[in-house]
């Protein structure tokens, strides 16, 4: 027990190796990791836990990425095995797996490969982004419609680190100067980051945690911001909608995509609704719009006025 | 002017006006192809057949799915009205006519028109030749095509 106005020597998560979240002291004897997966992999997969371990592996088997030699890489660089940073950069790779995973899933991206450096300090993740966006035409009208496929490479920094407050990170190549949040998949997923504070010189301060909107930090990282409103869009339009969104439509944010193919087109003043159209003829990818039973005066059941949630989900992306 | 009339020559219109006009609709920042397309269609609708069949102050249901250019209203023009007219179909001869769209035979009944079209592989499109009529059929909740020379088109008042 720590005495008043003193410090703590040992942390409460002593027992569990200061990792509460990996970890787990049972009975008092040995500290051991979480719910591993089964015998052998705790030595072979340091541990992780299954969700994760099936993540890791799904993705290795796809060849969606040089997983080996990412992962040693990053357990050498990271100071090698059992220490906490070993734990923390482990746990942020994974975490980076799951993200771009769900970034797949999403359809947000076609394919990606990942790579990882740095030191106990940091971690570098390149990724190579492969996007597809609605193309329409151009002038000769050679494309009337279809997609063009974005390749870029894009390189991320990421600090290890549990904490959100002590990290100064400053990166060569014009991206953030500080990083304080503790992983890509917390950065873009899990927390709403709002905007950056700059002091009088026009250094950056801090950023506004908990607002909507975020990201914006990261200026230009388009794949990302997609990435991240994609997720974000998930999460809100299946609770709003009841079905799974995949993605808004770049150019005209309100209109929101389903997996079903179905899509709807939302904004302040009306909604409009397609479905797939069930005719045997109708050519793949052909739409029917709905007419509502309620609808608004003089628009033939083609619009309704949107609900609250709907109203409340535009609002989230604005 | 009689609506049958007016909507042929509105029909006229769309198919020699077709190849010029649809380039230049597509490819707005401000909105889709679609809406784009029918906010055309249904300024057009207004102008060429609304304004040609009805006096002031009385309005026609919108074309398709209307306009979406001021929001809540699916009009271009005065688009804080509302329509009491509405366009329905007859067959020519009173009898049954062909779906083409479901291959059935059937004699209109409560059928909602809703726009001219082409066809093609089964199915219809939004390009020439315009001479085919979609419609809901409001019992079934069923889209169906008859062929516009087996339709003539009359005025109800709501």
């Amino acid at each position: 027990m720590a005495y008043s106005g003193g410090q703590q020597v040992f942390s409460p998560y002593a027992a569990m190796g200061n990792s509460p979240g990996m970890m787990i002291d049972p009975n008092g004897e040995k500290t051991k990791y979480a719910d591993p997966v089964t015998g052998d992999a705790i030595v072979d997969y340091g541990g992780m836990d299954a969700v994760t371990l099936r993540a890791y592996l799904a993705s290795f088997r796809n060849g969606n990425f040089n997983g080996m030699y990412g992962l040693n890489t990053l357990l050498m660089e990271a100071g090698g095995g059992g220490g906490g940073t070993y734990r923390q950069a482990r746990t942020l790779y994974f975490n980076v797996l799951a993200f771009f995973e769900e970034a797949l899933n999403r359809k947000v991206i076609s394919s990606y490969q990942l790579d990882f450096g740095g030191d106990d300090t940091y971690i570098y993740v390149a990724y190579y982004e492969s996007r597809t966006e609605t193309a329409i035409s151009d002038e000769d009208g050679d494309v009337l419609e279809g997609v063009t496929l974005v390749d870029k490479k894009k390189t991320y920094i990421v600090p290890i680190s549990s904490y959100l407050s002590d990290l100064h990170f400053e990166h060569s190549n014009g991206y953030p100067k500080r990083i304080e949040p503790y992983s890509i998949f917390n950065i873009l997923v899990s927390q709403n980051i709002g905007k950056a504070y700059y002091d009088e010189n026009g250094e950056f301060e801090r950023f506004q945690y908990g607002g909507a909107g975020g990201l914006e930090y990261l200026g230009g990282v388009k794949g990302l911001k997609a990435i991240k409103a994609a997720a974000q869009v998930a999460r809100e339009g299946m609770k709003i909608f009841g079905k799974e969104v995949v993605k808004l439509q770049p150019v005209w944010e309100e209109m929101v995509i389903f997996k079903d193919g179905s899509k709807i087109d939302v904004n302040a003043a009306r909604v409009k609704e397609w479905i797939p159209n069930p005719h045997p003829s109708a050519p793949a990818g052909t739409l029917q719009k709905i007419k509502f039973d309620k609808f608004l005066p003089g628009s033939k059941g083609y619009k309704r006025t949107p609900t609250e949630g709907e109203i409340n989900f535009l609002n989230l992306f604005k | 002017m009689e609506i049958d009339k007016a909507i042929r020559i509105f029909v006229d219109f769309l198919n020699s006006s077709w190849s010029i006009v649809s380039p230049l609709l597509i490819n707005r920042d401000y909105t889709t192809n679609e809406d784009s397309i029918n906010d055309w269609l249904q300024a057009n609708w207004e102008l060429l057949v609304e304004r040609k069949v009805l006096y002031v102050n009385n309005y026609l249901e919108v074309y398709g799915e209307g306009a979406d250019y001021n929001g809540r209203s699916s009009r271009i023009t005065a688009p804080e009205v509302l329509p009491n007219f509405k366009v329905n179909i007859k067959s020519i001869n009173g009898n049954e006519i062909l779906d083409i769209l479901n291959n059935q035979r059937v004699k209109i009944s409560n059928m909602t028109f809703e726009k001219i079209t082409g066809f093609k592989n089964g199915f219809y499109i939004l390009e020439p030749e315009f001479k085919y009529v979609l419609v809901t059929d409001d019992d079934l909740g069923l889209e169906r095509v008859f062929e516009m020379d087996q339709i003539s088109f009359e005025l109800e008042r709501y």
